[in-house]
């Protein structure tokens, strides 16, 4: 789909700052997906959610591009119809001018190799019972990228590309043992052991404290570099996203509402539910009345 | 006379592992009407001291050193039933999970009258429905939808009621943990700008906690900085946001990423992680991740030192 073009409904696109002319690796064309919610125990027939509405972008190979949306806005639904882990209920994704709907049996193996996710909650996505190296091994062994003497090595290497060093000290542990932030490092590490050559991370920092979100964030931009990977980055925030994408889409309520240069969009924004977006970020700035009239002695808390 | 007041409060847990001092040496007071906003990471005992303060630490927890005042009576070692007065009637709390802090199988009117008359039996449930009535109205909500059940609410809606019930009984104070986090930034904007007006309106004081500096910016004029179970800075929003000194308070400046920023270049990141608290470190707890640490910050913990009549910082050589 031509990025120039008007968009039908009059949302806001723009064009990309990408001039580069790299093959474009990751494309939605007009993807729809509904729920469907079961019938109750009573009859009631079961509600729709079209959690995507006719939504299409695309990412060049080597670009970040930013998914920014709030809860329940399809950006996640998004992620997982790139990794197929959804199908859409109507149109297309594409990966690499490959439908996505065409993959199966040996050929959806090789695809979950070069396409991998980073999911949200690192407390969740690490199974409890594996110690580190059996949870970076699992999918070296599947996918036989090492033979077995040397699996140990491909572990290693993926420790330290994430900053867990020594990557000795972290081998045997469980995730029960493991902070926060340690554990999204191996849920990388995981991800990232397979060199894939799509990343979609999927708001891989929400559960984190902001110096270790920090931490993260510089471990996904050195393996961009590394990997030369494509990023989908999907983010409930803007800064985030600003910091991070080259280019973005604000989607809301499975519908992308404006679409182009992250920085461009967060500056002049042009659609209104963008503009709200921006508007209700929390700032330091904020002139208060109050603050300017306070006069010594009138302070509402002393620190002893 | 400060409405709140801590003094040297320390708060543990009981774990397998011994002793964790989650709160350490704490002071502050919380003048009537006034905001004081607790910022720092998870784990710095923000939470803890909102759960003292409402006398809710879970059964291995306890006050092992200092005094928590309200209204110059002390609250530690209080009896059950004269916190359970103080607690709604007095001293309110919004917690962060709005959306389970509501009965699910209880209209919202029903659970806040409930609330009312428990701690003012005098008022019958008419005046008490009244009173929902106009609470609603406080914080933005139709008071044609007070008879609904919690799930039809939206997350908002559901935020703003717990709001409404916290202010049910007329609180001097109300602590709030966390409240917007669950929430979407249009929805927390609103809910922020909410309690900023309710506090206004009502002159009633906040305690407000937070992991997110900005939030805390928009609703409180003192902050207090914490790690690792410390208060390591407090002074005026202005103090510590626009004059950081310690340098922990300007490493989570710097990893706070605003979209109001000219130049959006990843910040460096702060090594570590806080230290384990069952066996703090001797010295500065902040030590392993500081920048300008030395030997003597090693040895011998910080004490405070006096920037300002309302800004102090726990550092050997705070840097401004």
């Amino acid at each position: 789909m031509d990025l120039l073009e008007p968009h039908p409904q009059g949302d806001v696109l723009r064009t990309s700052i990408m001039k580069t002319d790299s093959p474009i690796a990751v494309e939605l064309v007009e993807a729809t997906k509904i729920f469907r919610t079961k019938k109750t125990f009573f009859g009631r027939s079961g509600e729709q959610v079209t959690a995507l509405d006719k939504v299409s972008f695309s990412i060049r190979q080597g670009e970040i591009f930013g998914l920014v949306g709030e809860s329940g806005s399809g950006k996640t639904t998004a992620g997982r119809l790139i990794v197929k882990l959804d199908e859409p209920d109507s149109g297309n994704v594409l990966v690499d001018g490959v439908n996505l709907s065409e993959i199966r049996g040996h050929k959806l193996k090789r695809f979950r190799r070069r396409v991998q996710m980073i999911f949200q909650d690192p407390y969740q996505s690490l199974n409890p019972y594996l110690s580190v190296y059996q949870t970076v091994c699992e999918p070296v062994a599947i996918h036989r990228l090492a033979a077995s003497q040397k699996r140990l090595e491909t572990v290693v290497s993926a420790l330290s590309q994430v900053g867990l060093t020594p990557p000795e000290d972290y081998l045997f542990r469980y995730p029960h043992q493991l902070s926060g932030g340690q554990r999204q490092r191996v849920a990388i590490a995981r991800s990232t052991v397979l060199n894939p050559e799509i990343i979609v991370a999927d708001e891989p920092t929400s559960m984190l404290d902001a110096s270790i979100s920090i931490q993260i964030f510089n471990i996904l931009v050195q393996l961009k570099q590394n990997l030369n990977a494509t990023f989908l980055f999907i983010t409930h925030s803007l800064a985030a996203a600003l910091y991070l994408c080259d280019r973005i889409a604000v989607i809301r309520r499975g519908k992308i509402v404006e679409m182009g240069p992250a920085k461009a969009i967060i500056r002049k924004p042009e659609h209104p539910y963008t503009r709200e977006l921006i508007r209700s970020q929390p700032r330091f700035h904020r002139k208060s009345e109050e603050e300017e009239s306070l006069r010594p002695g009138e302070n509402g808390a002393t620190f002893s | 006379m400060a409405l709140l007041e801590a003094e040297h409060l320390s708060i543990g847990y009981r774990t397998r592992k011994g002793l964790l001092r989650a709160v350490e040496d704490v002071s502050f007071s919380l003048e009537p009407g006034g905001s004081l906003g607790f910022v720092g990471e998870s784990g710095c005992g923000k939470t803890t001291i909102g759960m003292a303060l409402m006398g809710l630490l879970p059964a291995n927890g306890s006050i092992f050193g200092g005094e928590l005042r309200f209204k110059g009576q002390n609250l530690v070692g209080i009896s059950d039933e004269r916190l359970q007065k103080l607690r709604w009637k007095e001293i309110a709390m919004i917690f962060q999970a709005a959306m389970n802090a509501l009965n699910p199988i209880q209209r919202v009117e029903d659970q806040i009258v409930e609330a009312i008359r428990h701690h003012e039996p005098e008022v019958s449930a008419a005046q008490a429905a009244e009173r929902v009535s106009s609470l609603f109205s406080l914080v933005d909500l139709d008071p044609e939808r007070s008879r609904d059940y919690p799930h039809q609410y939206s997350g908002g809606m559901k935020q703003r009621a717990i709001i409404a019930m916290a202010l049910a009984c007329r609180p001097d104070v109300i602590i709030a943990d966390e409240p917007t986090t669950a929430l979407d930034v249009i929805v927390q904007a609103q809910i922020l700008a909410e309690i900023r007006r309710v506090q206004k309106e009502m002159d009633v004081a906040v305690l407000f906690i937070s992991h997110d500096i900005a939030v805390v910016a928009e609703v409180c004029r003192h902050i207090a900085v914490m790690y690792a179970g410390q208060i390591v800075e407090q002074g005026t929003r202005k103090e510590v946001f626009e004059t950081p000194a310690h340098p922990y308070t300007q490493a989570l400046l710097d990893a706070y990423l605003t979209i109001e920023e000219e130049n959006a270049t990843l910040p460096r990141a702060m090594n570590g992680e806080s230290p384990n608290l069952a066996a703090p470190p001797k010295g500065c707890r902040f030590y392993d991740r500081c920048p300008h640490a030395d030997a003597q910050c090693r040895q011998e913990p910080p004490t405070w030192i006096s920037l300002s009549p309302t800004h102090k910082v726990m550092c050997y050589g705070p840097r401004s």
